[in-house]
Parts: structure tokens; C-alpha cells; sequence
């Protein structure tokens, strides 16, 4: 082997090593995620069940589009049947880095559908705008969900939903807060409620230890909220009261990841006066590449 | 009578114009770095402007606005004068290497590694593109790619510090801290007063 392959064959072999992660434009991510909840005190329902499936693509840190399918059972005591849905979303992000701003802006578009047999079939648009700051220890969002009921083609009722966010560090980087708040009206009702998450950034992880944790809640009541973090549409006129949750998410790899999260969920049903709890169990798997 | 007079002043007047030209360019250069050198980065970028505005541009004042407008944090404005000088010379290194620091200075970790990839493409062992390619493996907690990085490239530059911190941070993240030890002890060696170091084997010795 003459001198010129074996630089050849060298400079191949460092090209490779480095430019294999990051020689692309275009990053994909999906996961999969499955939860079981089991209801409390309810005089009407027992258990739910929900699959999902995600994946989407960026343009760098530019702009990127998720896609969220999901499958979920409600079954019921006595003799009402289970309601089975389909839940669709869209959701669609653009990034404006500003030097003025000393920050990035992004822009959210969030689309969610639901439907199924025996149930109203829900539309949401839901646009948001957020801005975190360049270090990375303050962040604000404000957005607007609109959600459409209908039955047969035939509008029911709409939801109208403002929500703002505020994160923050609170003396380390190493923690995260974040408060989003909620302000939903609805047939001349009005809803209002917080949902406080501190969440702790471990730097020493691995497989075995957690590599974020979280622990978080809801104060206040809402119905028909909107989450455009989890693109779920809560399409159940039953009250969310308060609520609470611990998460912990590992890195499996630098580019996959397993989270677990178990949290109970405090409703309130106005047409049978009943307080109710659900209790739920979430895993999910997400990678990367 | 006046008329020779007024012609004779006027080509004069061109001429001192036209003699003193290089003058005045060769003075736009040296205001820019002495502006720089007082920190008015906005005003010595400004300075060059006559050089990247007219056809053809000079490809040096353009590396040299994107590099004034990093410095004065006008990252979306480096952004654009590094790529303009990408275009007129797209094997530029000095190009490339620059236009990474603006987009770094953003938080965009994978357009920015994409870069220094292109770079380490043409020029496997070019210490800045590593260095900068790791401070993107580390923003974006590659931690496992950053490790593996890391012990290559400080293979090839066996008494660089800062190579070295990025492997210690690597193997303190996937938690092998007898790995992270021996690694802050080199660091010792090369630098007594590190301060990271310092702390690292201050709390994790026994």
C-alpha cells in the first residue's frame, strides 16, 4: 500500500469517526409511550388505557414539525359501553434566534384532532409563542387554544384557552422551574389553574441513574384543557382539581431515552356530584437520530 | 480669464484626490484595528464597510466584519458575513471555522457541529474545529460521543489542557469517576492552579 492510500485510508477512517453524528441537516425522533390509569371513588368509570406513537422531524435548531398518534380506551362500570378514541396531533415550530432579545423566540402551531365511535369529535388549534433566554434560565410563553366540539359536522360547543408560562433557575442550574397557567372558558364558564413542575438536572447519569427528575402538580380547576407540551386534548367535561406527579427520565444512550411517571388526578363529575380519583402509570421510550 | 484658472484648480484638486486614496484606505484599516483595540468592536466592524459594500469585495475585511460583529455580539450579522465569504470562497477553513463561533454563541449546537464536521471533512486533525465540535457534544450532553471524541483527539495533542478537561467532564457525566480522577490529575500537571481541577480533586480525592 503506497503512502498516498494510507492517507487515504486514514483520512476515511477520522472522517467517518467524526462526521457520522452530526454530517446532517435533518434530525428524526419518535417514541412510543403507554399508560394505564385506575379510577377511584368513581361511580362510573374503572380503568383507562392509552398507546402512542411519536416522531417528527428538525431542520437543525431551525424549525421542525411532531407528529402524535395515539389509541385510548375509557371502560365503565355497570353497563355503559367503552369509549374508544383516536387523538391526532400536529405540531409545527419555528425558532427565531434575536440578538436584541439575547434569546430565541419560538413560534408554535399545535393542531389536535380526537375521534371515535359514541363520542364528540374534537378540533384544536392552538398557537403559542415562547422566548428563552440565551443562558438558558428564564423562559415566558403565552398561547391561545381554540377547541371545537361537534357532533356529526354539527358545532356543540367551543373551548377558548390562554395560557402563559413562566420557567426559571432558581439558585442552581441545575434546577428548573416552571409554572404554566391556564385560563379556559367554555358555555359561560370560566376555569382557571396552575400547573407548578420543578424539575432537578442531574449531571452524573447514566442508564442506571436518572438523568432528569421531576415532580409537579395542578392547583385550581380546568376542563377541556389543552397541553401543547403533551399534544393532549382533555375532552371530558368532568373538573380537573388538584393534581400531582414524579417523573424520571434516563438516558439509555447519548440519544435515546426511557422515562417513567406515575401521578394521581383529583376530577369532579357535576352530573352525578362525584369526587373521583385516577391514578396512572406512564411509560415511555424516545430516541434521536 | 478665470477659466484655465478654475480648470487648472479643479484637476489639481482630483489629482491630490486621487493620490490620497490609498491613503485614506490604508487609514480605514488601521482606525478598524484600533477601534478593535479599544473594545469599539460595532465602530471598527463600521470602519470596513466601504470594503464588503463595493464589487469586488475584499474577502479579508469580510472575515474580518463577521469576526468584529461576533465580538460585538451581532451573532446574526457574523452569521451573514461568514457565509458571504463562504460563497465567495467556499474552501475557505477561516470561513467556516468563524461562522461556527456566531451560531455556537446561539445555542444552535447541531448547525454549529455540522460545521466543524464540514471542516475536520477537509482537515481531519484541525485543533479548533475538535475543540469547538466538543463544546457542541457537550451542550447537547453527548456524553458517550464526547468521551469517545475526546480520548481520540487528545491522543493527538497529548499536552493540551483544555482536550483534557473535555474528557474529564465526559467520564464525571457517564459516571466513571476513577477515570475523571487520573484525567484532572494530568490537568495538575499541565496547569497547578486549575481551578476546575482544583475543586474536582479537592471533593472526589481521599
Amino acid at each position: 500500500m503506497s503512502i498516498n492510500n494510507c492517507l487515504g485510508v486514514g483520512l476515511l477512517a477520522t472522517t467517518v469517526f467524526i462526521s457520522s453524528s452530526y454530517a446532517s441537516t435533518w434530525y428524526t425522533n419518535a417514541g412510543i409511550s403507554i399508560t394505564n390509569g385506575q379510577y377511584k371513588k368513581s361511580k362510573l368509570r374503572k380503568e383507562a388505557f392509552s398507546t402512542s406513537l411519536q416522531f417528527g422531524f428538525s431542520y437543525l435548531e431551525q424549525w421542525g414539525i411532531n407528529f402524535r398518534t395515539a389509541y385510548s380506551s375509557f371502560i365503565f362500570k355497570q353497563e355503559i359501553s367503552t369509549i374508544k378514541q383516536n387523538e391526532y396531533g400536529a405540531r409545527f415550530y419555528k425558532n427565531i434566534f434575536s440578538d436584541s432579545a439575547n434569546g430565541t423566540f419560538t413560534l408554535i402551531l399545535g393542531n389536535y384532532w380526537i375521534n371515535g365511535k359514541d363520542i364528540d369529535t374534537t378540533i384544536t388549534i392552538y398557537p403559542e409563542i415562547t422566548y428563552l433566554n440565551r443562558s438558558k434560565s428564564f423562559l415566558i410563553g403565552l398561547g391561545y387554544a381554540n377547541s371545537q366540539y361537534n357532533n356529526s359536522n354539527k358545532l356543540l360547543f367551543r373551548t377558548d384557552q390562554l395560557s402563559a408560562t413562566l420557567g426559571f433557575t432558581p439558585l442552581t442550574r441545575s434546577l428548573w422551574i416552571n409554572i404554566k397557567s391556564y385560563l379556559i372558558t367554555f358555555n359561560n364558564e370560566t376555569h382557571y389553574a396552575s400547573q407548578p413542575t420543578l424539575s432537578w438536572f442531574i449531571p452524573k447519569s447514566n442508564w442506571l441513574y436518572p438523568s432528569i427528575l421531576s415532580i409537579g402538580g395542578l392547583i385550581g380547576k380546568r376542563s377541556y384543557a389543552v397541553e401543547q407540551e403533551t399534544m393532549l386534548t382533555y375532552n371530558v367535561s368532568d373538573v380537573q382539581q388538584y393534581s400531582y406527579f414524579a417523573s424520571a427520565k434516563w438516558n439509555l444512550t447519548d440519544n435515546s431515552h426511557f422515562s417513567m411517571t406515575a401521578g394521581s388526578e383529583t376530577y369532579h363529575d357535576i352530573t352525578n356530584n362525584n369526587n373521583y380519583q385516577y391514578n396512572y402509570i406512564n411509560g415511555s421510550l424516545s430516541a434521536i437520530w | 480669464m478665470n477659466k484655465p484658472l478654475n480648470q487648472t484648480y479643479c484637476f489639481l484638486l482630483l489629482l491630490t484626490l486621487f493620490l490620497i486614496s490609498p491613503t485614506i484606505k490604508a487609514d480605514e484599516w488601521g482606525d478598524s484595528y484600533k477601534l478593535e483595540a479599544e473594545g469599539k468592536y460595532s465602530a471598527a466592524a463600521e470602519a470596513l464597510n466601504s470594503f464588503i459594500v463595493k464589487k469586488p469585495i475584499n474577502e479579508f475585511a469580510l472575515l474580518r466584519h463577521g469576526w468584529l460583529n461576533y465580538s460585538s455580539r451581532n451573532y446574526n450579522d457574523a452569521i451573514h458575513d461568514y457565509k458571504q465569504a463562504l460563497t465567495l470562497n467556499p474552501n475557505s477553513l477561516d470561513a467556516r471555522l468563524g461562522l461556527i463561533l456566531p451560531i455556537m454563541a446561539q445555542g444552535r449546537w447541531r448547525e454549529a457541529a455540522l460545521h466543524a464536521t464540514k471542516v475536520l471533512d477537509v482537515a481531519p486533525w484541525q485543533y479548533h474545529a475538535h475543540i469547538r465540535l466538543m463544546a457542541c457534544e457537550e451542550a447537547m450532553q453527548q456524553w458517550s460521543t464526547l468521551e469517545k471524541h475526546a480520548s481520540k483527539v487528545a491522543e493527538r495533542y497529548p499536552s493540551d489542557a483544555t482536550i483534557q478537561v473535555y474528557l474529564a467532564r465526559a467520564y464525571i457525566s457517564t459516571g466513571k469517576i476513577n477515570l475523571a480522577l487520573a484525567t484532572y490529575k494530568r490537568i495538575k500537571q499541565m496547569f497547578p492552579g486549575h481551578i476546575e481541577a482544583t475543586r474536582f480533586l479537592a471533593i472526589n480525592s481521599e
